[in-house]
């Protein structure tokens, strides 16, 4: 709870802020717990409704915690028409969770993203901070298998 | 004025207006889910569209908030709109097959089986039609944001957060009677009364009734009763230096909008929860410049109107800052700003007078406006020490204690009597009532002392002359204390009650009683009990109790008409200063009212020749309340009135003999 | 560093050219998210490094640049002053760059090579997709390292808003009008009119209103406000502070993606170097002007892009939009007049100013003397991207025609399949056919034909692209993003959804089609924002352009692109090898056969995930 004071000083309690408030606190707790957000409109005044309105408005937000990896797969346009849904697909088949899910372990979760930017590159997901382009479907093992291993090291 | 024509017929609406009000005028209905004028139109169920031409261009508009600000031509059964009505409604039928009113607005634009398929459907007849009006009315007109929306898209939906019960919900119903299919419903009725139905009913009516008019009467969500400050003034009303004048040039230092701006919880804060008044108002993080909290950042619970008027005006300090401190301290201290604030006036004004000096007080200068010197006064009473003891027993006790010890002159006793302003003890609230004898009835005659709650009469006497004669005056002192006393006997609070009126109460024979919320309360007590009675029978509850309490003063040895004396300074001028600074108002009445000459006549004459008359008026007024309120002449009950009301009871018929 | 006045941008220009000056040559790497996230600041450090040990860091320098545009291609490297252009560099190429920069000559492996002819073509600007470009918002793009603001100040930047503290409010408004812009972002509004409203209305009510920067880039397969901001954010500030200026605001919001974190960065270094300098804050180049921006982080709702939405969403509430009237520039922020453009509409007013409203207005398309609506000056920025053989952005005067863009500019469709349609305007524009490659890109143009500008973003798509799929990706991106507030929007892409989704299951049925043209008439007609009002277009395009796609999934059950899953079947023929690679593959064991034998397909089995198509290397899988 000290963190999340820390976030909501460091937007100095501005209730226009709530929504990077909120991002800090994602970012922090990789969810968005009750008792931070009941922090928020306590600090804030903003009504608590107000919060969990947004909470399940935006995308950026999820009320149980996101893996250690989240994998977003972009499903813009010049991706769509490059083939992204058979890579969304493959996500799905071999993790064995759907869009906005987490698995068992807490290593991945999956999120669709409107379009990240980087069309060129389609299609492209990004898995933690790194962003992968021109992305096979026989790709979808091997990234996975690396982050697997890359975590028990 | 905008002329505006809507199917071929020509209206005139004033600019602003909406188009959905202006068909209401011509009684041509639009189908609408959410069109409730008491929370904002959403424009969000969309059925109310129609076209609109507005010179440049025919295009369609959501008649709910479309405002009119130039001639336009309105079509509301075009072939465009009624199929775009339609294919609406076919989406929301395919939803929500069930619910009656999307089924009758459906079958009325002859859609009966929807082509599409829904994957969401709901079967239920009291399904949630995402109109918005519930989490409108939470944040509109209670101003709870207690349940919300959530999602976005097809998860869109009406949730308390967590999708869960949300202890901060105050069950006030508002959202559950606001809805329109029922989707919405209370699960425990707290108080379980007689008939909820007819509860609920009064009760929104009240609650939209706030929400409509707060704004524009009073703000009292806004600001509390604060916004009264500033009426005062204007009215001559606002005590200010011990209630020698009734407005002054510095006020505007005081008014509403000084301390709206310093009101920094911007919440409902009521004394309950649920309160659609809210008038409570307080100041965060407010630091504090003396007393044993020096320094620190507190909470202030207001000022309200009565620690505004009294700690500043009739202090003489116009410093709002003043006021905040005095409130914490009062309020800390645990003594009532009230008596503070008017006990200290009187001081003041001795201390002026020469009734009081340095030595007397302390060292302190206690001149009207010194602000170190009052808060320090506020400090020794807090303390027990110091000049604070003496001030702190009272005006009644001060005047016997300032007599016994001051070595003082007839003369200044008596302007001790004549300017400490209590009544049985109790030190007057804020008010100036010089010009209205039936306020100060209203005070004097008040059982407790001199308090407002019983009867607040100023504007109906003196403002708007609706009680001209005595009995008149007689009358009103005897329906408003009996009427508001019934409160009290239910545990309501009176301020819903006529701080905020309804939009037609102008238009009654008898607008002071506010009928239109009378019959709400007889409602409320018929509903809750189970128990039918009249507006009549509400007033005879209060009787009861009413005399009952004056026979108990009566045996205390107060309850007669010695006790109901006043100041001289509540009822008129009692110094030259007072009256010449209104000489044109006291004059005029001399001779208007008493056809006294005043042609040559000093002040001191004249204010004589007024007391006397206004001296006079008061004990008329005092034989006319007593005798409307079935008392004898010395103010006692009469064993007779107890009998009618049914309260001869034997111990009080025993103290009643003694009359 | 200290606070500057007017006079001492010149200095500090002159100062930093003379710098620049004295290095033979800079290695300008690029450093958008794309050439990132292909190792370009690696390779940039091991440059650094490569240089300094062999002691040639004072004679070539190494600057990283923000995004060229041109990604698919990266890492890029362009030497300048000479203008070479490496792409897909990789650090072991680092020694050899060095080594042939020293003799003047090329590594011609990492030169782009025509299509056509097949040469390799050193320098950038004979390259035909950037030599056909005309650059106004995108002049800085791989020229300055966009976290030094001297770089920028070097280019010129913050001169036109020394000019514009010298002229007065309703001249810059003037100015800007005569130009003809119009907004950069979807609506194609013009922005001179738009700041008079703002202006005119602040002066009236006695207000301060206030300037919206959107940066919340959201129609997919655009990007060219990110690569603005990563390559030149001091163009936006100085953008800004004009319309500040102009309209006597005081207060400014930059609303950036979140999706976007090397732009937030970017902008965020851009304003404190700007503050320090005292380009933003009180006093702003010595004058009585004061001015700051804050930025807002978007949270991931597509609808924010709606002005009302995306204020909503700056006062820390869900993006839910409001009805207009009254327009934010009216009513917006705070109830004040609030005027919100685009990066890229920002990006442009410096150049306005600088280079004169006459000289912008001559760009671009029909004359815009009269009114900014008669025409479309200026150029603008499209991302071109999907089936075509040059992705990137481009930035091209307005009115030269789609097929000038994809063919000559994009040089056309890879893998030798056939231009079948390009989505333009975004989620809310539509998809045109080949019969309209002709036609003008101009906002006019785009919206006679059913389709719009949008924010530029121009998606080819093949012959292997199944434009009924298409509709329905729209329409569920749609129904995922819609806020949820208004009936038709809500209900009508429920709807629409689930017809369409019938449709690519084979399980159309007659009167699909014209449902769906009810729905999405009403929901144009009655919805209450500009995402509902043009929802339906991908559907309403595709039914106007390939009606007789949609007729063969209703009536024939057959996709003819090969696309939507339910109606099509995976085979192996006779180009078959038997190499075994798609049965090592296939994620559900569905295909078998012997080493050097022809393989088969289980169709029970197969769960059509491509991946055997992807991996076959001699076309021996097929989809029907």
């Amino acid at each position: 709870m000290e963190k999340v004071n820390q976030i909501i000083q460091k937007w100095n309690t501005d209730p226009d802020f709530v929504i990077e408030m909120m991002q800090d606190i994602q970012d922090e707790f990789r969810c968005i717990p009750r008792e931070a957000l009941e922090e928020v409109t306590l600090k804030t005044k903003v009504p608590l409704a107000r919060l969990y309105h947004i909470v399940t408005f935006y995308k950026s937000f999820s009320l149980t915690p996101r893996g250690k990896y989240e994998i977003q797969v972009c499903i813009g346009t010049a991706c769509h028409v490059k083939g992204a849904p058979l890579i969304l697909d493959s996500f799905t088949r071999e993790l064995a969770i759907q869009i906005g899910e987490t698995t068992s372990d807490g290593l991945f979760s999956l999120e669709g993203v409107r379009c990240l930017g980087c069309c060129s590159l389609a299609p492209v997901i990004t898995i933690g901070d790194n962003l992968y382009g021109d992305v096979k479907v026989a790709d979808v093992p091997k990234l996975l298998a690396k982050y697997k291993e890359g975590n028990n090291e | 004025m905008i002329n505006i024509i809507i199917d071929g017929k020509k209206i005139e609406v004033e600019k602003g207006t909406t188009i959905l009000e202006a068909a209401k005028k011509l009684n041509i209905i639009i189908p609408a889910l959410c069109d409730r004028e008491v929370v904002k139109a959403y424009g969000a169920c969309r059925l109310c569209v129609v076209d609109v031409n507005d010179g440049n261009e025919i295009k369609m508009v959501t008649s709910c908030n479309y405002l009119i600000n130039k001639e336009i031509e309105v079509f509301m059964q075009s072939e465009r709109v009624r199929k775009t009505r339609k294919m609406l409604l076919e989406m929301m039928l395919s939803r929500w097959p069930n619910v009656p009113m999307i089924k009758q607005f459906a079958a009325e634009y002859g859609v009966i089986k929807p082509r599409m398929i829904h994957p969401l459907v709901d079967y239920s007849e009291n399904a949630c039609i995402l109109c918005g009006l519930c989490v409108n009315a939470c944040s509109e007109m209670v101003w709870e944001d207690i349940i919300g929306f959530a999602g976005r898209g097809e998860n869109r939906r009406v949730v308390m957060p967590f999708e869960k019960h949300y202890e901060a919900c105050i069950g006030c119903s508002t959202c559950a009677n606001i809805c329109p299919t029922g989707a919405i419903y209370m699960t425990d009725i707290p108080n379980k009364p007689a008939d909820e139905k007819r509860i609920d009913k009064f009760g929104m009516k009240i609650t939209e009734e706030m929400t409509l008019m707060d704004d524009e009467q009073c703000d009292m969500r806004g600001v509390g009763t604060a916004h009264l400050t500033q009426i005062m003034n204007d009215y001559d009303l606002l005590p200010t230096t011990n209630y020698r004048f009734g407005s002054h040039k510095e006020a505007g230092k005081l008014h509403s909008d000084v301390f709206k701006a310093k009101f920094t919880q911007g919440l409902p804060d009521g004394c309950w929860l649920g309160c659609t008044m809210s008038c409570a108002k307080s100041i965060d993080n407010y630091e504090l410049k003396s007393g044993p909290y020096k320094g620190q950042k507190v909470l202030v619970d207001g000022p309200e109107y009565e620690t505004v008027a009294g700690c500043g005006a009739n202090l003489g300090i116009f410093n709002p800052e003043f006021v905040i401190e005095a409130n914490f301290y009062c309020d800390t201290y645990g003594i009532d700003t009230i008596s503070f604030a008017t006990g200290l006036a009187f001081v003041m004004e001795c201390f002026e007078n020469g009734i009081l000096d340095k030595e007397k007080t302390g060292d302190l200068e206690l001149n009207f406006g010194n602000e170190e010197a009052a808060m320090e006064i506020l400090h020794q009473m807090g303390r027990g020490d110091g000049f604070g003891i003496i001030v702190g027993q009272g005006i009644r006790r001060m005047k016997k204690i300032f007599t016994e010890k001051n070595d003082l002159t007839d003369e200044q006793i008596q302007f001790m009597q004549d300017i400490g302003m209590e009544a049985k003890g109790l030190e007057y609230s804020e008010y100036v009532t010089k010009e209205s004898l039936a306020m100060q009835g209203g005070y004097g005659l008040a059982l407790k002392g001199a308090q407002h709650d019983e009867a607040w009469l100023i504007f109906m006497d003196m403002v708007n002359n609706q009680i001209p004669t005595f009995a008149d005056k007689a009358e009103a002192l005897h329906y408003f204390p009996m009427f508001r006393t019934w409160f009290g006997l239910m545990g309501l609070c009176k301020l819903p009650w006529n701080d905020v009126e309804p939009a037609d109460n102008a238009e009654n024979d008898e607008p002071a009683k506010i009928p239109g919320h009378v019959e709400g309360y007889v409602n409320f007590f018929s509903a809750m009990t189970g128990k039918e009675i009249d507006k009549h029978e509400l007033i005879r509850q209060s009787e009861r109790v009413y005399n009952f309490q004056r026979v108990f003063n009566f045996r205390l040895g107060y309850g007669n008409r010695e006790s109901d004396r006043i100041p001289y300074r509540s009822a008129g001028p009692v110094t030259n200063e007072e009256y010449e600074s209104r000489a044109e108002r006291y004059d005029k009445q001399l001779i208007e009212k008493w056809n006294y000459d005043i042609e040559g006549k000093t002040s001191k004459e004249k204010r004589d020749f007024l007391r006397k008359m206004r001296e006079e008026d008061y004990q008329k007024l005092c034989d006319a309340v007593y005798n409307r309120r079935g008392w004898d002449d010395n103010g006692v009950p009469t064993i007779e009135k107890m009998r009618e009301i049914g309260m001869d009871l034997p111990e009080v018929v025993e103290v009643l003999k003694r009359a | 560093m200290n606070r500057i006045q007017s006079g001492d941008l010149n200095n500090i220009r002159e100062k930093r050219v003379h710098e620049i000056k004295k290095f033979k040559a800079a290695l300008m790497v690029c450093a958008g998210t794309g050439c990132v996230s292909a190792g370009s600041f690696k390779l940039k450090d091991l440059l650094e490094k490569e240089l300094k040990e062999r002691n040639l860091d004072n004679e070539y320098m190494v600057v990283p640049t923000g995004c060229n545009g041109f990604c698919a291609q990266g890492p890029i490297m362009v030497i300048q002053p000479d203008g070479i252009f490496y792409q897909k560099v990789k650090p072991e190429d680092i020694p050899e760059i060095i080594n042939k920069l020293i003799e003047g000559k090329y590594v011609d492996k990492l030169l782009y090579k025509d299509i056509e002819t097949g040469n390799y073509i050193p320098k950038m600007e004979n390259i035909k997709f950037f030599g056909k470009q005309q650059l106004i918002a995108l002049r800085n793009k791989g020229i300055i390292n966009p976290e030094n603001i001297e770089d920028a100040i070097a280019r010129g930047a913050y001169n036109s808003l020394a000019k514009a503290l010298e002229m007065n409010q309703q001249d810059i408004i003037d100015e800007v009008k005569r130009s003809g812009i119009r907004g950069r972002g979807g609506g194609g509004f013009p922005t001179g009119v738009k700041w008079e409203i703002a202006f005119k209305t602040s002066q009236e009510k006695d207000v301060i209103p206030y300037i919206i920067c959107n940066a919340d880039e959201g129609d997919p397969g655009a990007f060219m406000d990110r690569s603005i901001v990563e390559a030149d954010p001091h163009t936006v500030i100085e953008g800004m502070l004009i319309g500040a200026k102009a309209i006597g605001a005081s207060e400014g919001f930059v609303y950036i993606r979140k999706e976007y974190p090397l732009a937030l960065e970017r902008l965020e270094i851009a304003i404190s170097q700007a503050e320090e300098m005292g380009l933003l804050g009180k006093n702003i180049l010595g004058s009585d002007f004061d001015f700051d921006i804050k930025t807002h982080r978007g949270a991931g709702a597509f609808v924010c892009g709606e002005e009302t939405a995306l204020i909503s969403s700056i006062q820390g509430k869900a993006g839910e939009p409001r009805q207009k009237p009254p327009v934010p520039a009216i009513s917006g922020l705070r109830g004040k007049p609030t005027i919100i453009n685009n990066v890229e509409t920002w990006a442009n007013i410096p150049v306005i100013l600088d280079k004169g409203a006459g000289w912008f207005a001559d760009i671009g398309s029909g004359d815009v003397s009269d009114s900014p609506w008669n025409g479309s000056s200026g150029t603008k920025v499209f991302s071109l991207v999907g089936n075509i053989e040059h992705t990137g952005l481009v930035e091209i005067p307005m009115g030269i025609t789609l097929h000038e863009i994809i063919y000559d500019i994009g040089g056309g469709i890879p893998n030798g399949r056939k231009f079948k349609a390009v989505q333009t305007g975004g989620p809310s524009g539509g998809c045109l056919p080949a019969s309209h490659l002709d036609l003008s890109v101009d906002f006019d143009s785009l919206t006679k034909a059913g389709s719009m500008m949008g924010s530029g973003g121009m998606i080819v798509m093949d012959d292997k692209t199944c434009m009924v799929d298409v509709a329905k990706y729209f329409i569920s991106f749609l129904k995922d993003e819609s806020c949820g507030k208004c009936t038709p929007c809500r209900e009508g892409l429920i709807a629409l959804y689930q017809i369409l989704d019938r449709i690519t299951k084979g399980e159309g049925k007659n009167g699909d089609i014209e449902l769906m043209e009810e729905i999405s008439q009403t929901m144009s007609l009655a919805s209450l924002c500009a995402l509902g009002q043009t929802a339906a277009n991908p559907v309403l395009s595709t039914i106007k352009y390939f009606r007789d796609e949609y007729e063969a999934h209703i009536k024939d059950k057959k996709c003819p692109a090969g696309v939507c899953k339910e109606l099509i079947s995976y085979s192996v023929n006779d180009n078959c090898t038997g190499c075994t690679i798609c049965s090592k593959k296939c994620p559900v064991n569905a295909i078998s056969g012997k080493v050097k034998e022809k393989h088969i397909i289980d169709p029970e089995l197969c769960i059509k995930c491509n991946v055997c198509y992807e991996v076959c290397k001699f076309d021996a899988i097929e989809v029907r």
